[in-house]
């Protein structure tokens, strides 16, 4: 998957300073657009994290998996 | 598997240079496609264990028939195929499929939430979490193609051929999954 382009969403700053002093709290809220589902989800999915334990359990069964597998009869006699 | 700072990641794109058979490539094909997968998964069946456990069971069975693939389709969209596959097996086992009436389908197509529907999001932390329960009120047909769409790296042939369906059909449900997915994201929201 590509990146998302950040120009695909607009991404709205509203921004609200305090008039005055320096260091004046800032409330600033942010909202996201999106005109697709399709662009929604995308963000979703960018946002979700992949389990790091996933690669090395997927290494550890394809290891497995690519073992030659026991003639039959080491699996009656051992 | 080969770490990821190995260069035998493929891209989807150039099959011919990647020998499937060695379990060495598997590395890469993880590291390409680990994401879309694992969200597939995740999205289609609503938790992140299950999804885990079916990413990677999906990653085996590709293994398990790597011999099946020549290399003539893209590896991203048959691994999309087993996912949707296996997920659907799962779903199935864990609980029936949701039925929606002709009522529902008139109630998404007459809607006024149409193709002029703009998401607005406020709560990112929460996203995941309606989008979820949207997807999960609306048809699997209608779910599958979103989430299939939603991949850039994915052409509408390709999505096409993936679900098995021509690329006119794809456009026409497309259309129809937008609408069913707005008024349900607005009821979530």
């Amino acid at each position: 998957m590509n990146p998302q382009d950040p120009q695909k969403h607009r991404l709205e700053h509203q921004q609200e300073s305090g008039q005055g002093l320096k260091g004046d709290v800032q409330a600033r809220q942010e909202s996201l657009e999106f005109r697709t589902p399709e662009e929604l989800i995308r963000h979703d999915a960018q946002q979700t994290v992949v389990p790091a334990t996933l690669r090395p359990r997927v290494g550890r069964a394809i290891k497995e998996e690519s073992r030659p597998s026991k003639p039959w009869w080491k699996k009656i006699l051992g | 598997m080969t770490p990821p700072d190995q260069p035998v990641t493929p891209s989807g794109k150039n099959n011919a240079r990647v020998d499937y058979a060695e379990p060495e490539a598997w590395g890469g094909v993880f590291d390409a496609c680990n994401r879309p997968i694992y969200y597939l998964c995740l999205r289609m069946l609503g938790d992140p264990t299950r999804a885990e456990d079916a990413t990677q069971d999906v990653f085996v069975k590709a293994f398990q028939s790597r011999k099946r693939f020549q290399g003539t389709a893209d590896i991203r969209t048959w691994l999309y195929r087993i996912a949707i596959n296996h997920c659907k097996n799962l779903n199935s086992a864990w609980h029936q499929r949701t039925i929606h009436s002709n009522a529902v389908e008139e109630v998404w197509e007459n809607s006024v939430t149409g193709d002029d529907y703009v998401y607005r999001i406020l709560e990112i932390r929460e996203l995941g979490e309606t989008i979820q329960k949207t997807l999960d009120a609306i048809p699997e047909e209608y779910r599958i193609l979103l989430l299939l769409v939603a991949d850039e790296e994915l052409s509408y042939e390709q999505v096409a051929q993936v679900t098995g369906q021509t690329v006119d059909a794809i456009r026409g449900k497309l259309y129809r999954a937008r609408r069913a997915f707005a008024v349900e994201f607005d009821k979530h929201q």
